[in-house]
């Protein structure tokens, strides 16, 4: 009888220990989980909540109105424009930015010598602020003194007002953006291809497959959830995009490349509508959701 | 021993605590690196024992806004440099004390001092009676032109905005080749309007009591035929209307370009890079032909603002009297930006620091500030907009046009 309770009392010392091994894990995140909590969402729960009251600093009170300025400014023409502008930035953004990241991630992976080095290297564009990078951009596309116009002008071409036209800016504000946010998507493929198994290609070659047909019957549909979390980057750092803009072309020529991002930062900042900004903010936190839950679906994996 | 030891430890620890508690902190914020005094309140700290000045930099451009910010949380700053266009919105925040009283009480206590302020210093912080900052620094937008372009071209200086214009045109016609175009200035989207508004106010433009433009009027009409006309018969670079300051300020000491509207702080870079009085020379901008009566000499001033929440205010103004002390202002003003004081702007020092400057002392004591406005930068957001429509090529629409459309968006915001 003792000896059964002493058997019993040990099984319960392990099933206790074994309970408590298995919320270790729980404990270690949890102060990751805090800090997330408690700088990120508290933001962003904290701004959802402004854009529901007038809080506007040229005005004395902070009343509650609901849903109104939801209202008021999606019947704006101004907030329509740049709405219209971000997904012409995004999608030109996202589209040339995932060819480009797999470009680079099939040349980076082919590469055997100095293959770290080259890694290191393409991560550059992402180190670089983004600050930096639109002063380099405004240095090369500048009408009078930018790169690229003294060499069309070299090959006897007209010059083109790469900043001073609207479409024109709206591209080079696409390829900058590109430069900045390609690497770590590039990253995020290589990874991908880095994971597959070396056999599937060569299998894939001696039953005489072309290869297109291993990039696109073995390595993309591999690939897929890596494909998706790309484009989940690349979507939600062109919608947050905003420090390239700025200095680049401040949304200008006209309002031309006003995008969601810089329009937030002017209605806050500039013209201390706190709630407003908290609108677009929402706004833009929403698309960025809906966005990253549609790829998360399309790209889920199928092996 | 013990005893004396311990009293001794006791006193080693409390004495500075006792030193502290007694000591006044005032802290600053600075809107741009160049206004701190050289000897960084070394010599205030001396004079003053009592009173630590602590300081920090915060562009200009967000300065507002965090302080702002900080004062709804009780931690701004006890003065804060802004722009003076910002004053209407911080006062009706009540995020500012009116210190009437301490300037009246310095006026009777050293008015020879006193005497030597221009009146812009405290009619530029003034907000519906109040005086709510010191304006120690503040500028009006000016011209510098190439003398010797002007001179090859058989050209007077301009005395109107006409005949800037009709210089512009024969400077374009004979004189400029390639890149270099007759006239230079910065696009709307990287900066508010201070340039244009600065021309406004030139022509004689007009203001309502808000602070709202009156664009609807000769003097509107007159400069959105200006940008018009410059973008439109090519007397500026094609691309002008998408430039940074640096841009235009570039094309102007580059060789590119023959008219820039500056300001001091600006002329004191372009005479290390062209030489003053042989290459270039300055002007005040010129009136509209038939509108000399209604000119006016613009300035716009990074006023320094004293908190309404602060707990000191004799030790703040303290500190504002010594930044505006005529040693310390006449290095900031040598170096950088002119100081509201005449003692030190018709010292020889400063002339000799600032060669162009006996051309432009008579316009410098007659500034009038841009009006504020308690949607100021959306009011500049509109007018910059509005310019940019002006100098669509082709024109699409009449300077009437524009100026109906735009005057109304602007009155929109009173």
């Amino acid at each position: 009888m003792a000896e059964t309770t002493a058997i019993e009392v040990n099984i319960k010392k392990l099933n206790r220990y074994k309970r408590i091994k298995k919320t270790i894990p729980y404990w270690l995140i949890l102060p990751a989980l805090l800090f997330v909590v408690g700088v990120l969402w508290y933001s962003v729960l904290y701004g959802i909540g402004m854009s529901f009251f007038r809080i506007d600093l040229a005005l004395p009170d902070t009343p509650f109105v609901g849903l109104e300025n939801f209202f008021n400014l999606f019947g704006e023409e101004r907030f329509i424009h740049s709405f219209q502008r971000s997904l012409i930035f995004v999608g030109g953004s996202v589209g040339l930015g995932l060819l480009l990241s797999f470009a680079f991630a099939q040349g980076l992976y082919k590469v055997r010598t100095f293959a770290g080095s080259f890694r290191g290297l393409a991560l550059v564009p992402y180190l670089v602020s983004g600050v930096a990078t639109a002063i380099m951009f405004r240095f090369l596309f500048s009408r009078t003194v930018g790169f690229v116009n003294q060499f069309l002008v070299t090959l006897g071409l007209e010059r083109i007002e790469f900043l001073g036209e609207p479409s024109w800016a709206m591209l080079v504000i696409i390829l900058a953006n590109t430069w900045f946010i390609v690497p770590f998507s590039t990253l995020i493929l290589l990874g991908g291809m880095q994971a597959l198994d070396p056999d599937l290609f060569e299998v894939a070659l001696v039953e005489g497959a072309s290869k297109l047909t291993i990039l696109f019957r073995i390595i993309i549909p591999l690939i897929k959830p890596m494909i998706g979390i790309s484009m989940i980057w690349l979507t939600f750092a062109s919608f947050n995009m905003f420090d390239v803009v700025l200095p680049l072309t401040a949304g200008g020529p006209g309002r031309a490349t006003e995008v969601l991002a810089l329009y937030m930062y002017r209605l806050g900042f500039d013209f201390l509508r706190f709630s407003d900004g908290a609108v677009v903010m929402t706004v833009i936190l929403l698309l960025n959701i809906i966005t990253s839950v549609f790829y998360l679906r399309v790209f889920k994996s199928e092996v | 021993m013990k005893k004396i030891l311990v009293v001794f430890m006791v006193v080693a620890f409390l004495l500075p605590a006792a030193v502290v508690g007694a000591q006044t902190t005032v802290n600053v914020w600075f809107g741009r690196e160049e206004f701190i005094p050289a000897d960084a309140f070394e010599t205030f700290h001396a004079e003053n024992p009592d009173i630590r000045v602590e300081f920090d930099v915060i562009p200009l451009e967000e300065s507002h806004v965090d302080y702002m910010r900080n004062h709804a949380v009780g931690i701004a700053p006890d003065i804060v440099q802004i722009f003076h266009e910002f004053t209407a919105t911080m006062v009706v925040r009540g995020t500012l004390l009116d210190i009437t009283e301490y300037i009246e009480a310095w006026a009777e206590e050293d008015p020879e001092d006193f005497a030597d302020i221009y009146d812009i210093a405290f009619t530029l912080t003034t907000y519906e009676d109040g005086i709510y900052g010191i304006n120690i620094h503040s500028a009006p937008y000016y011209m510098g032109y190439r003398k010797d372009w002007l001179a090859e071209a058989g050209l007077a200086e301009p005395q109107t905005w006409e005949e800037l214009l009709d210089a512009c045109r024969v400077l374009q016609a004979e004189v400029l080749t390639g890149d270099q175009f007759a006239y230079s200035q910065p696009g709307g989207a990287h900066h508010p309007p201070f340039w244009m508004t600065a021309t406004f106010m030139s022509m004689g433009g007009q203001f309502r009591d808000t602070g709202t433009p009156i664009i609807d009027s000769e003097a509107g009409i007159a400069l959105i035929d200006f940008y018009q006309t410059l973008a439109n018969e090519g007397l500026q670079d094609p691309e002008a209307h998408a430039w940074a300051s640096g841009d235009f300020r570039g094309a102007f000491m580059g060789d590119r370009a023959a008219f820039f509207p500056e300001a001091i702080n600006i002329f004191a870079y372009t005479k290390d890079v062209l030489d003053y009085a042989t290459e270039w020379e300055v002007m005040v901008q010129p009136p509209r032909a038939g509108a000399e009566d209604d000119f006016v000499v613009n300035t716009f001033g990074w006023p320094y603002m004293v908190n309404s929440d602060t707990e000191n205010p004799e030790a703040v103004m303290k500190v504002l009297r010594y930044l505006f002390d005529p040693d310390i202002v006449s290095d900031v003003a040598l170096r950088y930006q002119p100081a509201n004081r005449a003692s030190v702007l018709t010292s020889e020092a400063y002339y000799e620091a600032h060669p162009y400057f006996p051309i432009l002392e008579e316009a410098h004591g007659q500034q009038i500030p841009y009006p504020v406005h308690l949607r100021s930068v959306e009011r500049a957001d509109i007018l910059n907009e509005m310019k940019y429509v002006a100098q669509q090529v082709p024109a699409q629409y009449t300077p009437e046009e524009i100026a109906a459309r735009y005057q109304k968006l602007l009155d929109a915001l009173d």
